[in-house]
């Protein structure tokens, strides 16, 4: 069954059109990446599967394991198996990570049906998630994020995704700020997390995080729309040549039909 | 204010003076002296109006039209059904209780104490040994501390005291529970804790006012503290009474010489709260430590009015208060500095914080600096705002409701002045008792 299914998705951030019709189907297992410059709409995308409430959808419909997504709350999106790993992920002084996942991964149990974790076994769920990602174990004692350089940041964020366990994982930029050995970090972490039940839709404005997380079909993303589809070569040529011939051909009115 | 109108609200006061004289006639001469010129000040003072700076945004109004009767004596046991789960009840060290004015006995464990250290209730002191109490009782500033002070010192029956004598240390902190029972009736009580710190002793203090019932009450409490050279004292104060209560309290500290005070003021409860607290810094290099978290909804007012005054050189004051707001709750806070023109090199900063957390809330804040000396460091800020949306959306995009995700923050918010506390039971109970949904 079709996992996430986007169509003709229209947005705008107040008087400004944003997303101009945006259609994409993500099977679960399948890794997509989305490309594009700066001002082509990625996060926004990733924003409004999220729910950030600033953006308002004027047109298309996007369906979620079948149904409306767009109707749901961003904690409904959340506790049905969305995650989005932010750009940039803020700080919660005063909240401390431990305690802020146990009651996220509850809030997302309840919802399911399941019975909350009580302290043992949440902490063996989280040790065993910081042991697969190699990460220390001092982040539990931590307050969310504060303090944190980016690449922790970015790694804390992936260690949520891991703890959560979601059926769409929605990688926003993830790569922007990163210095090769956190990207590398950060790139293995999703790799160990891809299975047959998961998706991942990564947003990145280089090729480079690709490197690392290997996508099976990559989309062009250009004033609001995707223009182009493939596969990783598709991201390689980008990288290589840039987005202008792609421009060149979107104005000649080659677009993916 | 005419003087006819001025005897007309201060009547029940001087009916309820008049029946509490007799019953005090066993006391030390000096004690009945003090409480005559107490209520002759209060009476010259009056019930302040909101013509008057300091009281300009506390509604005292229902001081002036609710007789608030004398307590009744304690019931014991629902009081013991109440304490005994309580968790600053039940934490180390010892442990003083009073109901309605009255100290309990039953419910209270004062354990021997060191020589050099005495905890005890002080009409158990002015029986026994009131040549402790009297160097140190109502001796502060009594004619400057306002006539709920002076209410206090006239009308004071019960209450806490600690004396510690040179270098004496307590290892355990010393909790004084003030407890309201109003089942069936107002009651007016006047809880007084007096801490005497010889040089270089040390202790903690964490005094705590509830209620049992729902009627309104009337706690005009008063604390005081004497510090000499080097003593090091923490005092937790939390006020967390019905919502009926109108809770009028001063805390007046002197310090002196090296000495460390920390003021930890939690008001979480109550319908009027007026908390007064007044350091004064009276030799060089001392500490004082003033932080306070108040927390209002439905139609509260809390009213928080610190004062601080340098005297002397090389002292320091850190003061953070943070409030959190709901409901149509309206809170006050006004921070006086003084720094005197011998204080110099003295480094002052004051901080107010407070979250409101609905469209009806209000808060006045006022720092107010006055500086005479030229070589010093004074610094204040004062900020008021609504919880970040951006954090609200990150918890919420993992799967956490809006409702725990406002109180997660909330709880964050409180947990930088409650987490200062250098007592953790206390701060764990603090952070527990902070509602859910706001």
């Amino acid at each position: 069954m079709t996992l996430l299914e986007i169509k003709n998705l229209h947005a705008a951030a107040g008087e400004k059109t944003i997303l101009r019709g945006i259609n994409l189907v993500i099977n679960p297992g399948e890794v997509h990446a989305i490309m594009g410059l700066n001002g082509s709409g990625k996060s926004t995308l990733a924003n409004v599967l999220s729910g950030k409430d600033e953006y308002e959808v004027t047109q298309g419909e996007v369906l979620y394991e079948g149904e409306d997504l767009l109707e749901k709350s961003p904690e409904e999106r959340a506790r049905a198996g969305i995650f989005m790993a932010f750009q940039y992920p803020v700080e919660l002084p005063g909240v401390n990570n431990t305690y802020f996942l146990k009651a996220a991964v509850n809030a997302i149990r309840r919802e399911r049906g399941e019975q909350e974790l009580d302290a043992y076994d949440f902490m063996k769920l989280v040790r065993e998630k910081l042991k697969v990602l190699d990460i220390d174990e001092s982040l539990l004692k931590r307050d969310v994020n504060t303090g944190f350089s980016g690449g922790e940041k970015k790694r804390n964020e992936i260690f949520q995704m891991a703890v959560l366990n979601p059926r769409l994982a929605i990688l926003d930029e993830t790569d922007s700020g990163l210095d090769i050995d956190a990207l590398k970090a950060v790139g293995s972490g999703v790799t160990k997390l891809r299975s047959p039940e998961r998706a991942v839709l990564v947003i990145t404005h280089y090729q480079r995080l690709l490197n690392h997380i290997e996508p099976d079909f990559v989309h062009i993303q250009m004033d609001g729309r995707i223009v182009r589809s493939g596969d990783r070569s598709l991201a390689l040529r980008v990288e290589e040549e840039g987005y202008s011939w792609l421009e060149e051909e979107v104005r000649n009115g080659l677009v993916n039909a | 204010m005419s003087t006819s109108q001025t005897q007309t609200e201060l009547a029940p006061y001087l009916q309820a003076w008049q029946n509490f004289l007799p019953d005090r006639a066993g006391e030390p001469a000096w004690l009945g002296t003090l409480r005559r010129n107490a209520f002759e000040q209060f009476e010259q003072q009056g019930i302040p109006d909101r013509t008057q700076e300091d009281w300009r945004f506390f509604p005292l109004n229902a001081l002036r039209t609710t007789a608030f009767a004398r307590p009744l004596p304690p019931a014991l046991p629902s009081l013991q059904q109440m304490l005994q789960n309580h968790p600053l009840a039940n934490q180390p060290g010892p442990l003083l209780v009073f109901c309605n004015g009255t100290f309990v006995p039953a419910l209270s464990r004062l354990e021997s104490m060191a020589a050099g250290i005495r905890v005890q209730n002080i009409s158990t002191l002015l029986t026994d040994s009131p040549e402790l109490l009297q160097p140190w009782l109502a001796q502060q500033n009594e004619r400057q501390a306002g006539p709920f002070a002076a209410l206090n010192t006239a009308f004071m029956e019960d209450g806490a005291a600690l004396v510690l004598e040179k270098n004496c240390r307590l290892q355990q902190p010393v909790t004084v529970l003030f407890i309201s029972q109003t089942l069936h009736q107002s009651s007016f009580t006047t809880p007084r804790l007096l801490v005497a710190a010889g040089e270089n002793s040390q202790a903690a203090l964490v005094e705590v006012f509830l209620s049992e019932g729902e009627q309104t009450a009337f706690t005009c409490s008063a604390t005081e503290f004497a510090l000499a050279a080097g003593a090091q004292i923490d005092h937790v104060r939390i006020a967390q009474e019905n919502l009926q209560t109108i809770h009028i309290s001063s805390t007046r500290a002197e310090l002196q010489g090296n000495s460390r005070f920390a003021s930890h003021n939690m008001a979480l409860g109550g319908m009027l709260t007026r908390n007064d607290i007044t350091v004064g810094l009276r030799g060089s290099g001392i500490h004082a430590t003033l932080n306070g978290l108040y927390l209002a909804g439905g139609n509260s007012v809390i009213d928080n009015h610190t004062a601080i005054d340098h005297a002397m050189p090389h002292c320091e004051s850190h003061e953070l208060y943070r409030g959190i707001l709901y409901g149509r709750a309206q809170g006050v806070f006004n921070g006086k500095i003084f720094v005197q023109l011998d204080a110099q090199k003295t480094d002052a900063k004051q901080t107010n914080q407070a979250l409101l957390l609905s469209k009806d809330a209000r808060l006045n804040t006022k720092p107010q600096l006055e500086i005479f000396a030229d070589d010093v460091k004074c610094t204040h800020g004062a900020t008021v705002g609504q919880l970040s949306r951006e954090s609200l959306f990150y918890l919420r995009s993992r799967g956490i409701g809006e409702e725990e995700a406002r109180a997660m923050l909330v709880q964050a918010f409180a947990a930088d002045v409650t987490g200062r506390i250098p007592l953790e039971t206390v701060s764990n109970y603090l952070q527990q008792m902070l509602p859910l949904r706001f």
